[in-house]
């Protein structure tokens, strides 16, 4: 992915971002940036998917104040196997995009919580498998809904 | 670039993040310089979108508005005549009030002299970890870092990062928050914690020792003593109580405000900044369940 269609998805993921923002219950439960992050690393390249997922990570940092960086870790770590798994798998089917967007999405919330352990910060409940399945299905359908703008954006899959 | 210096990369970056991140833990602070440039940076962005998402819905509000209008004017008036009666009825109330207080030469403060209305633009939450919202008032209409916000008389939170013209304002039910809290009509103090515990998402509170009375539905107010938020202010209603702990109550508190209706908030400077307040207990009285 070239660096203009970098910018251009971190971009619209900022405007996705304050989109789901409106509306209380998709701020909670969906991840426009994770979104983007991994669909850039999808098609394989790891070098490209870090400077997405970091970019992606840092805007993301910017409203969601516990410390800054810690999205930027996150995506970077889910995007780093994803891009792993992509060289054995074709990630860019729908079906391999689907599971992709779900694993992400557990694994994204996961070290959230393994941060706030390692960093002995304070936790709310665990929420329960009701609203982590809402966020793998809400990430799921904008992954998909994004995934055609994405794949028409230049140098996404060179 | 070989997998090998990829993979590399990586790892020096994930380094650098941990560090950034640790270091912000031990100062306890989370606000650094390349933040607060990337939230100048986005800024613009959310507020333009928010902006338009709130002129479609007042415009579609307004047309909906509109058909209902006749039958609502109707009933308005009806409304009007038995509440000009009612009013009447006040004023003279009002008036015997006030040459009470004088009489008792009650010092007037208005804690609510310095308040500004702010729209809530954008809910930042994540997942389990945070309640956050961002409101469009910032330094530049001077509002500034713990500066307080309310739902009508109910606590709905302080500021965390205020920005140029959109601030970050941490919910008191973010698993990170604590509020020095007091029952209403006992007077017994303890620390009202965020963290949406249980299914209905209630919030403890915390130090409540076994020889206070306490019971389901009591009212739990601000006491002040955190020098944030003024004493008197509505926080929420006791739903459970739990004897699990040997020398305190575990009880569990449903907020007052209501996170999904958030749409406009009331800020105001912290308490430390207004000086002694006036018990501000008479309008939370009014929220009584």
């Amino acid at each position: 992915m070239r660096l203009k269609a970098l910018l251009l998805l971190t971009g619209g993921g900022v405007v996705l971002r304050a989109l789901l923002g409106l509306w209380p219950g998709l701020a909670l439960v969906s991840d426009p940036m994770l979104v983007l992050a991994v669909l850039a690393a999808l098609p394989g390249r790891m070098d490209r998917a870090l400077g997405a997922a970091v970019l992606a990570g840092i805007l993301q940092d910017a409203w969601l104040g516990r410390w800054y960086g810690e999205f930027a870790f996150i995506y970077l770590v889910v995007v780093f196997f994803l891009s792993l798994f992509a060289g054995w798998v074709d990630l860019v089917r729908p079906l391999s995009t689907i599971l992709a967007l779900a694993a992400a999405t557990v694994a994204s919330w996961g070290l959230q919580l393994g941060l706030s352990a390692a960093f002995d910060h304070p936790v709310a409940d665990l929420p329960g498998a009701g609203v982590w399945l809402g966020a793998m299905a809400v990430n799921v359908v904008l992954g998909l809904l994004a995934r055609p703008v994405v794949r028409r954006l230049k140098g996404y899959e060179s | 670039m070989t997998q090998r210096q990829v993979t590399l990369l990586y790892l020096a970056t994930a380094l650098v993040l941990l560090a950034l991140m640790a270091a912000q833990v031990q100062r306890e602070d989370s606000g650094t310089a390349l933040g607060n440039f990337t939230r100048a940076l986005t800024a613009p962005v959310v507020g333009a979108v928010s902006w338009v998402g709130a002129s479609l819905s007042s415009a579609w509000h307004g047309y909906v508005a509109l058909r209902g209008a006749e039958e609502e004017n109707r009933r308005l008036r009806r409304e009007l005549s038995l509440l000009q009666a009612r009013l009447a009825r006040r004023e003279s109330q009002a008036l015997e009030n006030r040459r009470l207080q004088m009489l008792l030469d009650l010092r007037q403060v208005d804690p609510f002299a310095r308040g500004t209305v702010a729209r809530v633009v954008s809910f930042v939450s994540e997942g389990p970890l945070s309640r956050a919202v961002l409101v469009d008032r910032g330094r530049a209409q001077g509002v500034g870092q713990d500066w307080i916000a309310l739902q009508g008389a109910a606590v709905v939170g302080r500021i965390v990062h205020a920005g140029a013209s959109l601030s970050e304002l941490m919910l008191i039910s973010d698993p990170d928050s604590g509020v020095a809290a007091r029952h209403q009509d006992e007077r017994f103090a303890g620390i009202l914690r965020g963290g949406n515990r249980g299914p209905a998402r209630w919030m403890p509170l915390e130090y409540v020792p076994k020889d206070k009375p306490i019971a389901v539905g009591d009212v739990v107010v601000t006491s002040g003593l955190d020098g944030l938020f003024p004493p008197g202010l509505l926080l929420g209603w006791v739903r459970s109580i739990d004897d699990a702990s040997p020398l305190t109550w575990s009880v569990a508190v449903e907020p007052a405000f209501d996170a999904s209706r958030l749409e406009e908030v009331l800020l105001l400077p912290p308490a430390r900044a207004t000086g002694p307040e006036s018990d501000a207990g008479e309008s939370s009285r009014a929220g009584e369940r």
